[in-house]
């Protein structure tokens, strides 16, 4: 019996391209457009930099600067037009600018004056906050190199036997990343981690088309003024609300065998592929499917006593709301590193244990991956269980305004 | 209470009564409707005729009064069974229009013979000579049809399964005179065989043309629910509509605006 519904779910959904395109493209193409448009803007805005001089002297000085500028923003992808004038800045001059001023010549061959440079960048601007970090860095630079010729001066007028390097950087620090076991994390390791993270924020393009779906199946049949008709033969409300249900786990899969498409496809494009592991992928894919049955199982009770589509997708909106929050705040936030209380608070949010499982495979924790798909799915079949127990045709019907 | 499924009525509903959001729909509803016949539901527009039909198939919980469908109660357990012995076509029903006529039909005919697909295929088939409607208007999708060609679509689909029970709100509705011939004409055969048709309309002429039975509800109200000679005789009228203004007449103390 439900297999008649869940054709008949299946063929409508075949036709109709606009549902058909939310559920496969959104997923495939929502999180490589959304890297790929960010990626190319930011690399296509460009920012002024100027650096000003007030010494005759140390135009060579400050042409050494403008290429070392020009060097670092190249290597972080960032495009800037760097320029040299003797002066002051002037209002306007450019995004970002770099002053060496009067004195500082005399005081870069000083090993007792301190050098002064200033830099300045533009309110708001984007484009000159990536540049500011690029004449930062040259400035760092300049004075890494003056600060060895002050070594340099300081050892030879000494007469010891010194290496500036060791001076400058007496403490050599050696970095590891290690897992909750205490073992130390390969660089694969580390990579696979950082992208479960954004895999994580990648089921909100999952969860977005089941809620649509949902919404538009059980409120749309009554809308469409189909639905009384159906109730009324052997198939009864529960097949009817069962077999959307159903439908939509099959249609949520897609869109997750999708999703994990689009992940692919966003770390080709970033030429990355190689640290995304085939297995971190097929639980994503797992993950998301457990997650949109879940979703519809949440949304169908809801969306059969709604009085109309719009208002049972503003309620599936606001379901939506929440998870978005949560897969947005877990690129930020680790959830095990909470106090109890917030994390009880997140925990009892079913949307949270899908970030969870995909975070407890980034450690390495297999115990915790069953934990949190166990909790999903417990969670979508008693909403299933309700959503049987409550299904009244009259309510579905005769829905209150 | 007749509590057997082979009784000769398939309707019996005795004193229904029913409140939708705090206001009384129906306060009293009586009904009988034998197997073999064709009754006729008659009132005025709000006089709870489609709420009526809705308790009968299980589809809104009664308040008081007892009802029993082909023998048994629709708000009882197993009624889902009983279900695929009933045909209903509501007044407003439009098909599935991302399907094809065909695949319309087919889904019903599915459900109606609980997923056995050998015989989907032959109550579908039925379905689709019931309708006349083609083998090219079938394959195409019903997003396309008239509002003709729907009504006959849907009242195929009421039918096909040759229910002993079809229950029909305002069947020719929307359809031209040809259709609603033959549509009569189909109904007296589905009656003459041995179902009972329960059929609501405004057209009384019409009515009187296809009904063995009538009853007359008015405020949720009963007022008469008898063979359409005795309709005839009680209110001294020459056809079911002379008939009818009576009977509303003398419920509203001769004042038939109220009613209309």
């Amino acid at each position: 019996m439900l297999r008649a519904v869940i054709w008949k779910e299946l063929l409508e959904l075949s036709r109709d391209r606009r549902t058909l395109a939310l559920v496969v493209l959104m997923p495939l193409l929502g999180l490589p457009a959304l890297g790929l448009l960010t990626g190319a803007l930011y690399h296509e805005q460009v920012a002024s930099v100027t650096v000003f001089y007030e010494d005759r002297g140390i135009h060579a000085i400050a042409n050494w600067l403008a290429s070392d500028i020009a060097q670092r923003a190249a290597s972080s992808g960032i495009k800037v037009s760097v320029d040299i004038k003797a002066g002051s800045p002037k209002p306007g001059c450019c995004d970002v600018y770099v002053y060496l001023p009067r004195g500082f010549h005399e005081n870069l061959t000083s090993i007792s004056k301190p050098l002064v440079a200033y830099i300045g960048k533009l309110l708001a601007s984007q484009a000159a906050e990536s540049a500011y970090y690029a004449a930062r860095g040259a400035l760092g630079d300049l004075s890494q190199r003056v600060a060895v010729e002050r070594v340099e001066v300081l050892i030879n007028a000494s007469g010891l036997e010194a290496s500036p390097e060791l001076i400058l950087h007496p403490l050599e620090v050696r970095e590891y990343t290690f897992k909750p076991s205490g073992a130390i994390a390969s660089p694969r390791e580390q990579l696979a981690a950082e992208t479960a993270r954004l895999l994580e924020f990648a089921l909100i393009f999952v969860v977005n088309p089941a809620v649509v779906y949902v919404t538009d199946a059980i409120v749309g049949e009554r809308e469409r003024k189909t639905l009384e008709a159906l109730l009324a033969t052997p198939l009864g409300a529960r097949d009817v609300v069962l077999g959307k249900m159903v439908a939509s786990a099959i249609i949520g899969l897609t869109a997750a065998l999708a999703d994990s498409l689009g992940v692919l496809v966003f770390f080709w494009s970033l030429g990355g592929s190689h640290v995304l592991p085939f297995s971190l992928l097929g639980l994503h894919a797992l993950v998301s499917g457990v997650l949109v049955f879940m979703t519809a199982a949440i949304i169908a009770p809801i969306a059969s006593r709604s009085p109309s589509i719009r208002s049972a997708q503003a309620t599936g909106m606001a379901v939506l709301s929440l998870a978005t929050a949560i897969y947005f705040a877990a690129l930020f936030t680790d959830i095990s590193s909470l106090p109890a209380a917030l994390k009880v608070a997140l925990l009892v949010i079913p949307f949270t244990h899908a970030a969870l499982a995909i975070n407890s495979y980034a450690i390495g924790s297999m115990a915790g991956v069953a934990v949190h798909v166990a909790v999903m799915t417990a969670v979508a079949l008693a909403a299933v269980a309700v959503s049987i127990r409550l299904t009244d045709p009259e309510a579905m019907i005769l829905v209150k305004e | 209470m007749d509590k057997n499924p082979s009784g000769a009525y398939a309707i019996l509903a005795e004193g229904v009564r029913k409140a939708i959001r705090g206001r009384e729909v129906l306060r009293g509803v009586d009904l009988k409707v034998r197997r073999g016949e064709v009754h006729v539901l008659a009132g005025p527009n709000g006089a709870g005729k489609t709420t009526t039909l809705r308790v009968i198939l299980g589809l809104a919980h009664r308040d008081a009064g007892a009802v029993r469908v082909l023998g048994f109660d629709p708000e009882g357990s197993g009624f889902e069974r009983v279900r695929a012995r009933i045909g209903y076509l509501p007044e407003d029903a439009k098909p599935y229009e991302r399907l094809t006529g065909w695949e319309n039909l087919y889904f019903y005919a599915l459900a109606y013979a609980r997923g056995d697909r050998a015989r989907a295929l032959a109550i579908a088939r039925r379905g689709a000579e019931l309708s006349g409607l083609g083998a090219d208007a079938l394959s195409r999708r019903a997003s396309g049809y008239s509002k003709g060609m729907a009504r006959r679509l849907l009242v195929a689909r009421a039918l096909m399964h040759e229910p002993e029970l079809a229950v029909l709100d305002e069947p020719t509705s929307g359809l031209d005179v040809f259709s609603a011939v033959r549509l009569r004409g189909v109904i007296r055969s589905i009656a003459r065989a041995g179902a009972a048709v329960l059929v609501t309309t405004h057209n009384l002429l019409e009515a009187q043309e296809i009904a063995d039975s009538v009853t007359f509800i008015v405020d949720g109200r009963t007022l008469c629910s008898c063979s359409v000679a005795e309709a005839l005789e009680r209110y001294g009228a020459a056809n079911l509509e002379e008939a009818f203004v009576r009977a509303v007449e003398d419920a509203q103390g001769g004042d038939l605006e109220g009613a209309a």
